[in-house]
């Protein structure tokens, strides 16, 4: 019986110390930023790679299917990923590679053609543009790094029966320049992980596009989700990611991140 | 007033509705020259501006370079401060394989970013560029603008060919656009393809033509070029979109300058016509002016009735020409573009519009060319008493009696105006303008008595070799020499600037043959692009060692030119091996000779400069012509000037071994290649073919076909002049046949009294053609001192004016020949219907006419 109270006072005391930690918003407001840190440290994986199948659906109902490799090393601000298209035969080899750039919150990102054999360095003033025809732009590309933003915790909403802390980060805009003017993040409360990102444009005040992360998944113990859908909600057309193998961690050559490897013939 | 117009001008017109017509029709024909030529010389030159303009976008500033502008800068403009975007363009023409759908300019851009700088006008956005992606991979990606796309059968996914510099090849539809904002340029006949594919496919290498810039929100035009030019050097030029347009607007003004001539040409034997026939119709109408003056019209009534005629004939013949005009014009567009594509490599868009502007003074010209043709006339017929008016023959036969002050003053202005045509007072239009004023007035004073002098002459010459029609023809000439002497006025007019055009033409194309013979010496001409003045396609300098490698190739050449701005004008600068070159070409020296040439181009970095940039700039042997460089201005002295003809704005000649030490581009325009004698030139030439064959485009000419190539563009540059010839030979169709259907329908009571007395219908006709052709001999032997006089002023001042040539007086001797066949078959024509109806005349009907 003591043996039983005891216990039950140590789950108490455990409870008691842990608590705050997970649940602290139901008893006091939550850090937007100790949230979105917490976040990261609990989903941030060395590496990630998985295959992926892009599905892009225009305003008609036109559908234009594609598929692809992504490979990325780090996390947030300190990622570097590289994406080669598989599928049609027409786009197989078109390579996308993003890195860190020195001195700057923007990363530089190339495009690489292979019927041009030639990489294009994407440009800041083309963060803007369409990423090869999706409705994700170049700057959407970039890994989310809540550094680079001013949060704040909005409240909360519930999102497919998910309690969800809601975030809006403004661009700080130093060393880089952002096409957004606010974010607003879903997180799920119970394992924070980013759910959805409505995205307001300058000078806009409604979303022009929304992000939805579903289909959430343990792998290799990281939740991952396996399907992202960026709808663009004032053209009315979407894209989706689905990702498929999915692994982590596993050890990247230091070769494939770089310029060369991505100007090469069949190069992952 | 209206009375008098109803009564008695629109009865005569009733009666004589087919000179009526006739007096229209050269209105009409002058009015019709005018608004054509007007309003296609307008198109070009909006077109141009506007293609310019739309194909800028929202770019500022544009940033060129001659020989293109290496990618790098792109890197280097984007981290400039004040700059918003930037985005490198590619501009090229090509011609679809199906012909018909005319011209297409080629943007290449980069279309990841570019909509910062273009509207593409996407509708539905993606929807109409199928898929993004697929058009960044696939290098044969394009995009049309819907209206071409549909005047071409193309739909998404389906393929144009097009003929690039490396031959036929297909391209693509991935998508379309809506013809608004940027896809209106050029008519809408665009095809805009990736940059990095159009530098493939136009063999740019790692160049651009050129980068658009936009700038930051509060960043100025003015603050944004002194930035760029700063950080830039001299090498780079920086210019808003606007003045880029105006320079190439500049640069075909040359050849748009000629066209007013024609127009100003067609308009006088216009006014010519009109004068004839109103003279006439004054000359038929004296009776009916008698009766007016008897009941007491006053001098100024009738001289105002006339007016009032010829204000209507203007008005209608103004419209008539106006509409007549612009369906022509559209036809004479095309043929402008494509002489200005051919010669300066700029291309406008193709469709016209009639503006108010042109309809305003075209309607002016046809009211102003009538009224001063229908003055005299009106004056003569205010003059004329009711006594004289029913004396018939009396008016008939009036001559001008104060002939000599009319020869004295025609003689002066002709002086004056050749003495204004050798001295420098007055340049450019004014001195066009000014010296055809003050030689066509003179020449109308003079040609009246000495029509009348020559045909006198004629009379017994006619007399014997046509007994039976020359004395009928020349009666009828010189029975109503006012009649004749509006006729041969026309006519020599006409001639006059058939015989001066074409002499300037044919002395062009002679001089121009002449230095291709001294400096196009080598045996083959090898070259990536049909266009002399817009390269294509640009080849490496390693290919020169290829070429020499091959059997029986003896020396080549690499010949390089790019088209600076030089104070305000776009020059030539040619660069070529001088040591090789030197041995084989003869220069004709303006200044300086041949060694002194030779050793300053090689071994002192010297320059040599044609004869037209010395008159237009004023530098020769002693000066220095500062070029900007990508290394900065460099000032290359003048060791000779030279007769060269390859640049109507000037040129300046430097050995390859500067040029690419300074510009550091070793791309070559044209290889020249001279093979080893007795090497058959067309064995190395399917050498060189195979040799670049799946590589570079190559377009091998022989010496002979590389000539013919140039004489078809000079050609081309002539097309149109030829045209408005053509219009004026027409003009002077019209006045002969103006002329003889009044002097048939003058003469129907004599006509039938010759007939009741045994003259044959044929002797009639006869007698008729003979006139015809007596006019058309007459007017075109004044037209031999006068279009000889035109052409030496074409060939000298106004050549000199608008590019610096001066050429050497040819007479025109061809274009003699062909009229001298021609005009007779034109008389007999013209004379036709006129005959036809002297012949027709029946004796009873005739008796009772009038």
């Amino acid at each position: 019986m003591i043996r039983n109270l005891a216990k039950t006072l140590l789950l108490a005391v455990a409870a008691a110390l842990l608590v705050p930690l997970y649940s602290a918003p139901t008893f006091a407001a939550p850090d937007a930023r100790a949230l979105l840190k917490e976040s990261e440290s609990r989903h941030r994986t060395k590496t990630q790679q998985y295959s992926g199948d892009l599905t892009v659906v225009n305003k008609e109902g036109k559908v234009r299917k594609k598929g692809w490799n992504s490979y990325r090393q780090g996390y947030a601000g300190d990622s570097k990923n590289l994406i080669r298209f598989t599928d049609p035969p027409e786009v197989k080899g078109v390579g996308f590679l993003s890195l860190p750039r020195p001195g700057s919150d923007n990363p530089d990102q190339w495009l690489y053609l292979p019927s041009m054999k030639r990489e294009r360095r994407i440009a800041p003033q083309d963060r803007d543009a369409s990423f090869v025809g999706t409705d994700f732009n170049y700057e959407d590309m970039e890994e989310f790094d809540h550094e680079k933003y001013k949060v704040s915790l909005q409240g909360e909403e519930t999102l497919d029966g998910q309690p969800c802390w809601v975030i809006t980060a403004i661009p700080l805009e130093k060393g880089s320049k952002s096409i957004y003017q606010k974010l607003i993040l879903y997180l799920r409360k119970d394992i924070l992980y980013l759910v959805r990102e409505d995205l307001i444009r300058k000078g806009e005040k409604e979303p022009a596009k929304r992000l939805i992360l579903s289909d959430i998944k343990n792998v290799e113990g990281h939740y991952v989700a396996a399907r992202m859908e960026m709808t663009d909600l004032k053209k009315g057309s979407h894209t989706t990611v689905t990702l498929k193998q999915i692994s982590f961690n596993r050890p990247q050559p230091a070769s494939r991140f770089t310029l060369q490897n991505l100007t090469r013939e069949g190069g992952d | 007033m209206r009375f008098l117009l109803r009564h008695l001008s629109l009865s005569y017109a009733r009666r004589h509705l087919a000179k009526t017509i006739l007096t229209l029709l050269g209105v009409v024909v002058g009015v019709t020259t005018f608004s054509s030529i007007k309003t296609a010389q307008d198109a070009l030159v909006v077109g141009i501006g506007s293609t310019v303009d739309r194909v800028a976008g929202k770019a500022q500033l544009q940033v060129t370079m001659e020989g293109g502008v290496p990618e790098a800068l792109q890197e280097r403009l984007r981290n400039l401060p004040g700059i918003r975007a930037t985005s490198p363009v590619i501009e090229q023409i090509v011609v679809p394989e199906k012909g018909e759908l005319g011209s297409l300019m080629v943007i290449g851009v980069d279309l990841l970013g570019d909509r910062e700088m273009r509207d593409y006008g996407f509708e539905g956005d993606d929807a109409d560029l199928d898929d993004p992606l697929l058009f960044l991979a696939q290098p044969d990606s394009a995009l049309f603008t819907r209206e071409f796309a549909k005047r071409a059968g193309l739909a998404t996914g389906t393929s144009l060919a097009v003929k690039v510099p490396s031959g036929v090849r297909k391209v693509t539809a991935r998508g379309l656009m809506s013809p608004k904002g940027f896809a209106q340029a050029f008519g809408g006949n665009l095809m805009v393809v990736d940059v990095y594919a159009a530098q493939e496919l136009f063999g740019r290498g790692r160049r651009f033509d050129r980068i658009d810039v936009r700038l930051q929100d509060g960043v100025s035009v003015a603050q944004g070029t002194e930035l760029l030019q700063k950080a830039l050097g001299p090498a780079y030029r920086v210019e808003t979109p606007a003045r880029r347009g105006e320079q190439m607007e500049r640069l075909v003004a040359n050849f748009t300058a000629g066209f007013n001539v024609s127009s100003a040409f067609a308009l006088s034997i216009g006014i010519f016509l009109i004068f004839n026939a109103f003279n006439v119709s004054v000359n038929r109408r004296r009776r009916d002016i008698g009766t007016l003056r008897a009941l007491g019209a006053t001098p100024r009534q009738v001289q105002v009735l006339f007016l009032a005629e010829a204000l209507i004939i203007g008005l209608l013949g103004g419209a008539l020409g106006c509409l007549t005009g612009t369906a022509f014009s559209q036809a004479l567009l095309v043929s402008m573009g494509q002489s200005t594509e051919m010669v300066y490599g700029i291309s406008g868009s193709g469709v016209v519009h009639l503006t108010p502007a042109i309809v305003l003074q075209s309607m002016l010209l046809g009211l102003i060319a009538s009224l001063v043709g229908a003055w005299g006339p009106a004056l003569s017929a205010s003059r004329i008493s009711p006594t004289e008016a029913f004396a018939k023959g009396s008016f008939q036969a009036r001559v001008q009696r104060r002939i000599g002050p009319r020869i004295a003053a025609g003689v002066a202005l002709v002086a004056g105006a050749v003495a204004l045509a050798l001295s420098s007072v007055v340049k450019g239009n004014a001195l066009v303008l000014s010296v055809l004023l003050l030689g066509g007035v003179g020449l109308v004073l003079l040609i009246g008595p000495l029509s009348r002098a020559v045909l006198v002459a004629l009379g017994p010459l006619l007399t014997r070799l046509f007994p039976s029609a020359g004395p009928l023809s020349s009666d009828s000439l010189l029975g109503n020499p006012r009649r004749s002497a509006g006729t041969i006025m026309a006519m020599a007019l006409s001639l006059t600037f058939v015989l001066g055009l074409g002499g300037y033409m044919g002395s062009t194309r002679l001089t121009i043959v002449r230095w291709m013979d001294d400096i196009l010496t080598c045996d083959l001409f090898v070259r990536a692009s049909a266009n002399f003045s817009r390269p294509d396609f640009l080849y490496p300098g390693a290919v020169k060692g290829e070429i020499l490698a091959l059997p029986g190739v003896r020396t080549v050449e690499s010949y390089r030119a790019i088209r600076p701005q030089f104070r305000g004008r776009q020059i030539l600068v040619g660069s070529v091996e001088m040591d090789t070159l030197m041995q084989r070409v003869r220069y004709d020296f303006a200044q300086g000779n041949r060694d002194a040439m030779r050793e300053g181009l090689l071994n002192k970095e010297m320059c040599a400069v044609t004869e037209n940039f010395h008159d237009r700039f004023g530098l020769g042997i002693g000066d220095k012509v500062p070029l900007n460089t990508p290394g900065g201005m460099v000032e290359f002295p003048i060791a000779a000037v030279i007769r060269d003809y390859s640049s109507d704005q000037g040129a300046v000649f430097l050995d390859r071994k500067v040029f690419l030490r300074h510009w550091q581009d070793d791309r070559v325009d044209i290889y020249d290649v001279s093979v080893t004698p007795g090497t058959d030139p067309g064995r190395v030439r399917d050498a060189i073919r195979a040799k670049l064959s799946g590589r570079y485009p190559a377009l091998i000419s022989t010496q002979r076909e590389f000539k013919d190539e140039i004489g078809k563009a000079i050609d081309a540059f002539y097309a149109v002049m030829r045209i408005t010839v053509l219009l004026a030979l027409g003009v002077a169709f019209l006045g002969i046949v103006t002329s003889l259907l009044i002097s048939v329908a003058e003469r129907t009571r004599e006509i039938g009294i010759l007939k009741a007395l045994g003259a044959l219908p044929g002797q009639i006709a006869r007698s008729v053609v003979l006139e015809a052709l007596v006019l058309a001999m007459v007017g075109l032997m004044l037209a031999l001192p006068a279009g000889n006089l035109f052409a030496s002023f074409m060939e000298g001042p106004v050549a000199r004016a608008f590019t610096g040539w001066a050429m050497p007086h040819h007479y025109p001797w061809e274009v003699l020949g062909e009229l001298i066949v021609a005009l007779p078959l034109v008389s007999f024509l013209a004379a036709g219907i006129p005959a036809r109806q002297a012949a027709g005349v029946k004796v009873t009907e005739a008796i009772e006419y009038e």
